[in-house]
Protein backbone atom coordinates (compact mmCIF):
# COMPACT_ATOMS: atom_id res chain seq x y z
CA UNK A 1 0.00 0.00 0.00
CA UNK A 2 1.08 3.30 -0.91
CA UNK A 3 2.02 5.52 1.72
CA UNK A 4 0.68 8.91 1.02
CA UNK A 5 3.56 10.58 3.16
CA UNK A 6 2.51 14.08 2.90
CA UNK A 7 -1.03 13.04 4.78
CA UNK A 8 1.53 11.28 7.46
CA UNK A 9 3.70 14.62 8.02
CA UNK A 10 0.90 16.69 8.46
CA UNK A 11 -0.22 14.51 10.98
CA UNK A 12 3.04 13.89 12.78
CA UNK A 13 3.72 17.57 12.53
CA UNK A 14 1.28 19.49 14.33
CA UNK A 15 2.83 21.78 17.10
CA UNK A 16 -0.31 20.38 19.41
CA UNK A 17 0.81 16.63 19.12
CA UNK A 18 3.96 17.45 19.28
CA UNK A 19 4.19 18.75 22.66
CA UNK A 20 7.70 20.31 22.24
CA UNK A 21 9.91 22.08 24.78
CA UNK A 22 8.45 25.36 25.98
CA UNK A 23 11.81 27.34 25.41
CA UNK A 24 11.91 28.54 22.76
CA UNK A 25 8.81 28.96 21.80
CA UNK A 26 7.82 27.71 18.67
CA UNK A 27 5.05 28.84 16.61
CA UNK A 28 4.37 27.32 13.93
CA UNK A 29 6.19 24.12 11.48
CA UNK A 30 6.85 24.39 7.96
CA UNK A 31 7.62 21.41 6.08
CA UNK A 32 8.78 20.92 2.70
CA UNK A 33 9.33 16.87 1.26
CA UNK A 34 11.99 16.29 -1.77
CA UNK A 35 14.79 14.39 -2.76
CA UNK A 36 17.90 15.84 -1.03
CA UNK A 37 21.69 16.48 -2.77
CA UNK A 38 22.61 12.79 -2.56
CA UNK A 39 19.37 11.34 -3.80
CA UNK A 40 17.59 10.21 -0.85
CA UNK A 41 14.12 11.31 0.50
CA UNK A 42 14.01 14.25 2.62
CA UNK A 43 11.67 16.53 4.62
CA UNK A 44 13.15 20.03 5.65
CA UNK A 45 11.26 21.52 9.08
CA UNK A 46 11.30 24.97 9.96
CA UNK A 47 10.69 25.78 13.30
CA UNK A 48 9.67 29.01 13.27
CA UNK A 49 10.19 31.18 16.50
CA UNK A 50 8.43 34.77 17.52
CA UNK A 51 10.95 37.56 17.30
CA UNK A 52 10.15 38.60 20.33
CA UNK A 53 11.78 35.47 22.00
CA UNK A 54 14.93 36.60 24.51
CA UNK A 55 18.05 35.84 22.36
CA UNK A 56 19.05 33.83 25.31
CA UNK A 57 16.44 31.30 24.81
CA UNK A 58 17.16 31.43 21.14
CA UNK A 59 20.24 29.84 20.77
CA UNK A 60 21.07 26.39 19.59
CA UNK A 61 21.94 24.30 22.64
CA UNK A 62 17.83 25.41 23.52
CA UNK A 63 16.95 24.60 20.31
CA UNK A 64 18.80 20.93 20.14
CA UNK A 65 16.20 19.45 22.11
CA UNK A 66 13.21 20.70 19.41
CA UNK A 67 15.14 19.58 16.71
CA UNK A 68 15.39 16.28 18.45
CA UNK A 69 11.85 15.65 19.44
CA UNK A 70 10.92 16.61 15.81
CA UNK A 71 13.09 13.90 14.38
CA UNK A 72 11.80 11.87 16.95
CA UNK A 73 8.58 12.00 15.67
CA UNK A 74 9.18 11.38 11.77
CA UNK A 75 11.33 8.60 12.53
CA UNK A 76 8.58 7.06 14.36
CA UNK A 77 6.41 7.70 11.32
CA UNK A 78 8.35 4.44 9.92
CA UNK A 79 9.14 6.59 6.42
CA UNK A 80 12.56 5.96 5.02
CA UNK A 81 13.08 10.34 5.00
CA UNK A 82 15.73 12.04 6.36
CA UNK A 83 14.31 15.14 8.52
CA UNK A 84 16.61 18.28 8.25
CA UNK A 85 15.37 20.29 11.04
CA UNK A 86 15.87 24.51 10.95
CA UNK A 87 14.93 27.23 12.36
CA UNK A 88 13.37 30.84 11.04
CA UNK A 89 12.69 33.78 12.58
CA UNK A 90 9.03 34.79 12.49
CA UNK A 91 10.01 38.05 10.77
CA UNK A 92 12.24 35.91 8.20
CA UNK A 93 9.38 33.71 7.62
CA UNK A 94 7.25 36.29 6.17
CA UNK A 95 9.56 38.34 4.20
CA UNK A 96 10.35 34.89 2.69
CA UNK A 97 6.99 34.46 2.26
CA UNK A 98 6.10 37.47 0.66
CA UNK A 99 9.41 37.52 -2.03
CA UNK A 100 10.96 39.81 0.24
CA UNK A 101 14.00 37.88 0.44
CA UNK B 1 53.92 31.04 9.91
CA UNK B 2 51.50 32.99 9.33
CA UNK B 3 47.66 33.37 11.53
CA UNK B 4 45.54 31.38 9.57
CA UNK B 5 48.06 28.69 9.53
CA UNK B 6 49.00 28.61 13.14
CA UNK B 7 45.24 28.97 13.73
CA UNK B 8 44.34 26.13 11.19
CA UNK B 9 42.11 26.59 8.16
CA UNK B 10 38.51 25.16 9.84
CA UNK B 11 39.30 27.52 13.20
CA UNK B 12 39.58 30.11 10.64
CA UNK B 13 36.37 29.26 8.08
CA UNK B 14 34.50 29.14 11.48
CA UNK B 15 35.64 32.60 12.31
CA UNK B 16 34.97 33.23 8.90
CA UNK B 17 31.50 32.01 9.23
CA UNK B 18 30.57 34.13 11.65
CA UNK B 19 32.14 36.99 10.29
CA UNK B 20 29.72 36.55 6.92
CA UNK B 21 26.40 35.81 8.88
CA UNK B 22 26.55 38.63 10.98
CA UNK B 23 28.00 41.17 8.35
CA UNK B 24 24.76 43.55 6.87
CA UNK B 25 22.97 44.67 10.26
CA UNK B 26 20.37 45.84 8.99
CA UNK B 27 19.09 43.79 5.85
CA UNK B 28 20.91 40.57 4.85
CA UNK B 29 22.66 39.99 1.50
CA UNK B 30 21.57 36.42 0.54
CA UNK B 31 25.02 35.98 -0.97
CA UNK B 32 26.60 36.62 2.28
CA UNK B 33 24.41 34.07 4.11
CA UNK B 34 24.48 31.84 1.86
CA UNK B 35 28.30 31.48 2.01
CA UNK B 36 28.29 31.70 6.10
CA UNK B 37 26.58 28.50 5.57
CA UNK B 38 29.01 26.86 3.01
CA UNK B 39 31.37 28.20 4.97
CA UNK B 40 30.33 26.65 8.29
CA UNK B 41 29.93 23.23 6.86
CA UNK B 42 33.86 23.54 5.62
CA UNK B 43 35.48 24.18 9.54
CA UNK B 44 33.45 21.18 10.26
CA UNK B 45 34.85 19.35 7.13
CA UNK B 46 38.10 20.59 7.33
CA UNK B 47 38.37 19.93 11.22
CA UNK B 48 37.74 15.92 10.93
CA UNK B 49 39.51 15.63 7.72
CA UNK B 50 42.32 17.39 9.55
CA UNK B 51 42.13 14.46 12.47
CA UNK B 52 41.51 11.80 10.26
CA UNK B 53 44.85 12.21 8.12
CA UNK B 54 46.65 12.48 11.68
CA UNK B 55 45.15 9.07 12.38
CA UNK B 56 45.98 7.54 9.06
CA UNK B 57 49.50 9.65 9.01
CA UNK B 58 50.85 9.82 12.22
CA UNK B 59 54.35 12.00 12.39
CA UNK B 60 55.88 15.05 11.51
CA UNK B 61 57.25 13.23 8.61
CA UNK B 62 54.34 12.40 7.28
CA UNK B 63 52.62 16.09 7.30
CA UNK B 64 53.89 16.66 4.01
CA UNK B 65 51.15 13.78 2.42
CA UNK B 66 48.55 14.67 4.76
CA UNK B 67 47.10 17.81 2.25
CA UNK B 68 47.56 14.77 -0.49
CA UNK B 69 45.60 12.33 1.20
CA UNK B 70 43.19 14.75 2.59
CA UNK B 71 41.76 15.03 -1.36
CA UNK B 72 40.44 11.77 -0.88
CA UNK B 73 37.75 12.43 1.43
CA UNK B 74 34.37 12.62 -0.51
CA UNK B 75 31.80 14.36 0.74
CA UNK B 76 29.01 11.24 0.61
CA UNK B 77 30.74 9.10 2.74
CA UNK B 78 31.11 11.73 5.02
CA UNK B 79 26.94 11.52 5.16
CA UNK B 80 26.83 7.97 5.01
CA UNK B 81 29.64 7.55 7.98
CA UNK B 82 28.16 10.17 10.00
CA UNK B 83 24.12 8.76 9.45
CA UNK B 84 25.44 5.57 10.47
CA UNK B 85 27.18 6.95 13.59
CA UNK B 86 23.87 9.17 14.54
CA UNK B 87 21.69 5.82 14.18
CA UNK B 88 24.28 3.42 16.33
CA UNK B 89 24.27 0.60 13.46
CA UNK B 90 27.66 0.99 11.04
CA UNK B 91 27.98 -1.16 8.09
CA UNK B 92 30.66 -4.02 8.87
CA UNK B 93 31.23 -3.47 12.28
CA UNK B 94 27.20 -4.27 13.61
CA UNK B 95 25.75 -1.80 16.38
CA UNK B 96 27.60 0.54 18.36
CA UNK B 97 27.36 2.55 21.48
CA UNK B 98 28.10 6.47 19.97
CA UNK B 99 28.41 8.90 23.08
CA UNK B 100 26.77 12.06 22.36
CA UNK B 101 28.98 13.79 21.42
CA UNK B 102 29.67 12.35 18.66
CA UNK B 103 26.49 12.20 17.04
CA UNK B 104 26.16 15.97 17.71
CA UNK B 105 29.91 15.66 15.62
CA UNK B 106 27.97 13.49 13.08
CA UNK B 107 24.48 15.31 12.96
CA UNK B 108 26.39 18.28 12.09
CA UNK B 109 28.25 17.06 9.17
CA UNK B 110 24.51 15.58 7.92
CA UNK B 111 22.78 19.03 8.46
CA UNK B 112 25.36 21.37 7.35
CA UNK B 113 26.29 19.61 4.09
CA UNK B 114 22.73 19.68 3.04
CA UNK B 115 22.21 23.08 4.32
CA UNK B 116 25.84 24.05 1.90
CA UNK B 117 24.44 22.29 -0.61
CA UNK B 118 20.72 24.18 -0.59
CA UNK B 119 22.98 27.59 -0.19
CA UNK B 120 25.57 27.03 -3.16
CA UNK B 121 22.95 25.27 -5.34
CA UNK B 122 19.63 26.20 -4.94
CA UNK B 123 18.52 29.26 -5.61
CA UNK B 124 15.23 29.20 -5.16
CA UNK B 125 15.71 28.40 -1.39
CA UNK B 126 16.02 31.85 0.69
CA UNK B 127 17.87 32.15 3.93
CA UNK B 128 16.56 34.05 6.69
CA UNK B 129 19.45 35.11 8.97
CA UNK B 130 18.18 33.50 12.27
CA UNK B 131 18.17 29.96 10.47
CA UNK B 132 22.21 30.91 9.18
CA UNK B 133 23.00 32.18 12.68
CA UNK B 134 21.58 28.74 14.05
CA UNK B 135 23.46 26.91 11.61
CA UNK B 136 26.97 28.45 12.47
CA UNK B 137 25.86 27.79 16.20
CA UNK B 138 26.06 24.18 15.47
CA UNK B 139 29.43 24.16 13.61
CA UNK B 140 30.60 26.00 16.55
CA UNK B 141 28.83 23.67 18.67
CA UNK B 142 30.33 20.88 16.63
CA UNK B 143 33.93 21.51 17.05
CA UNK B 144 33.51 21.49 21.40
CA UNK B 145 31.56 18.07 21.09
CA UNK B 146 34.53 16.89 18.65
CA UNK B 147 37.21 18.18 21.24
CA UNK B 148 35.56 15.92 23.85
CA UNK B 149 35.65 13.01 21.62
CA UNK B 150 38.35 13.05 19.25
CA UNK B 151 40.70 10.82 21.34
CA UNK B 152 38.35 8.18 21.70
CA UNK B 153 38.73 4.78 19.75
CA UNK B 154 35.07 5.44 18.97
CA UNK B 155 36.41 8.33 17.08
CA UNK B 156 39.19 6.80 15.61
CA UNK B 157 36.93 4.51 13.78
CA UNK B 158 34.26 7.21 13.04
CA UNK B 159 37.66 9.18 11.39
CA UNK B 160 38.51 6.11 9.67
CA UNK B 161 34.81 5.49 8.13
CA UNK B 162 34.79 8.96 6.63
CA UNK B 163 37.46 7.50 4.05
CA UNK B 164 36.44 4.46 3.79
CA UNK B 165 32.47 3.95 4.27
CA UNK B 166 31.36 4.02 0.65
CA UNK B 167 33.62 0.89 -0.18
CA UNK B 168 32.34 -0.93 2.64
CA UNK B 169 28.67 -0.13 1.27
CA UNK B 170 30.07 -2.38 -2.16
CA UNK B 171 30.83 -5.69 -0.46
Amino acid sequence: MKVDVDKVLKRTLNLKRLKLPKTPPIVELRYEVGVDWSGDDAVWIWTIVDDSTPKKDWTFAKLTPVYEKIREAVRGTGLEIIPYVRVRSRSGQDAIDAGKV
Amino acid sequence: MTMATAQGIHDSLLDQARHLATRDPKKPNQANLRRAVSTAYYAVFHLLVRDATRHILRGRAQATYRARVARAFGHADLKRASLAFIGGNVRSIGPLIVPPELVAVSRAVVDLQDARHLADYDLSRRFDRSEVLDFVEQAASAFRAWAKTRRSEIADLYLTMLLIYGRLAER
